[in-house]
């Protein structure tokens, strides 16, 4: 992490050298790059969280369904639980078995809900029926109806905010881009005839 | 290339086949059937790819394989491996199975359809973004007809091979951009 903060700040302070050749210059190139570096490290952080959060809530539903089908045959919950995240896709299995292999003492619903936030949920309702013995199965798939409408509605959000993103990209990049092959062939032109003039 | 796009293809219309298909089965068992059995009759009572995979499934159930292994073909198909965990649980645990592959096909038929729907919410700019593209290609033709110097200027001089190099980089880029957005809602 500090090997890449040095590593942009040295790019950008070379830069700022070689452009302008001055102390001063390579101490805000430096400056400038270390925090950038800072905020786009955040940034990918902050995105790759949100990504994982996605698709835990994407894999969510699915894995409630199974646990609620195996806990209502019978199966406790640990056991049901250590079954279904053989199941549930990625990242959701690595916390499932996380939590089921955990041996600190503590109940299942409690490492569930330490876990993860989107697991709080399921890790309250396992919580209250071990310190109850109140049936979960169906409560269980009450909270996969649940989910699925979260999931649903966070597809949608993404869905409507794909489509002005993709625009600005078209907008922003390609547009441009073909636009800086005509007008730019034209001001080269349009160079070489006026720039002799003007000289 | 051709291939992977054939599989991919393949796979998308297994894919699209089995909430379907989990229906179907999940009448069988409703009926009283074993899960071979319905996987076999289920595949009577659909169409299309899913057909042939049921009836593999169905037979290598019924000649004595393994679960885990008869069904492996289902598991293979993206949203499959929900399906089969829920009968192999149903197997070793017990349990409600109808319901359990009900709620799936559910699940499975949403996530196809809110695929369509983020198709459709960027089909505009999709098709955009397949179009614009093309337009330096097409810029340079023309200029190649009509403006022959300003190319002549844009291949031969540092500032025009720059300003082509530019042009690349942000047609590479916004290319990318456009794969992660797309990526992002599942197209």
């Amino acid at each position: 992490m500090l090997l890449r903060h040095v590593l942009l700040m040295a790019i950008v302070g070379l830069c700022a050298w070689l452009i302008a050749a001055s102390v001063l210059a390579v101490l805000v190139g430096a400056t400038v790059g270390g925090a950038l570096s800072l905020l786009l490290g955040r940034r990918y952080q902050a995105a790759r969280q949100q990504r994982q959060h996605q698709a835990i809530m994407a894999a969510l539903p699915d894995a409630l369904e199974l646990l609620a089908s195996a806990v209502a045959g019978g199966a406790a919950s640990e056991l049901a639980l250590r079954r279904v995240a053989a199941y549930a896709a990625p990242p959701l299995n690595t916390l499932l078995a996380m939590a089921v292999a955990d041996e600190s003492g503590r109940g299942l619903g409690i490492r569930l809900r330490e876990l993860h936030p989107a697991l709080r949920p399921l890790g309250s309702l396992l919580q209250q029926s071990d310190e109850l013995g109140v049936p979960i199965a169906g409560s269980v798939r009450l909270l996969a109806a649940d989910a699925r409408l979260q999931a649903r509605a966070a597809a949608r959000e993404r869905a409507a905010a794909a489509a002005p993103k993709m625009l600005l990209v078209v907008g922003g990049l390609l547009a441009p881009a073909a636009l800086l092959i005509v007008i730019g062939g034209q001001f080269l032109v349009l160079r070489t005839l006026i720039g002799p003039v003007l000289l | 290339m051709i291939t992977r796009w054939q599989r991919s293809r393949a796979e998308r219309a297994l894919a699209d086949a089995l909430p379907e298909a989990a229906r179907a089965i999940a009448r069988g068992v409703a009926a009283g059937l074993p899960v071979a059995d319905a996987l076999d009759r289920g595949a009577d009572a659909i169409d299309g790819p899913a057909v042939d995979l049921l009836r593999s499934c169905a037979a290598a159930l019924q000649s004595g394989h393994a679960p885990q292994s008869a069904l492996a073909p289902i598991a293979a198909i993206p949203g499959g491996v929900v399906l089969v965990g829920a009968i192999e649980l149903h197997q070793d645990l017990g349990g409600d199975l109808v319901a359990s592959l009900f709620a799936i096909a559910e699940g499975l038929a949403d996530r196809e359809r809110m695929r369509l729907e983020a198709a459709a919410a960027t089909a505009q700019a999709r098709l955009a973004a397949r179009v614009i593209p093309l337009a330096p290609i097409v810029s340079i033709g023309f200029l190649a007809l009509f403006a022959r110097p300003a190319l002549v200027a844009l291949f031969t001089t540092p500032a025009g091979l720059a300003l082509l190099g530019v042009a690349a980089g942000l047609t590479g880029l916004a290319l990318l951009l456009l794969r992660r957005i797309a990526h992002g809602v599942g197209l």
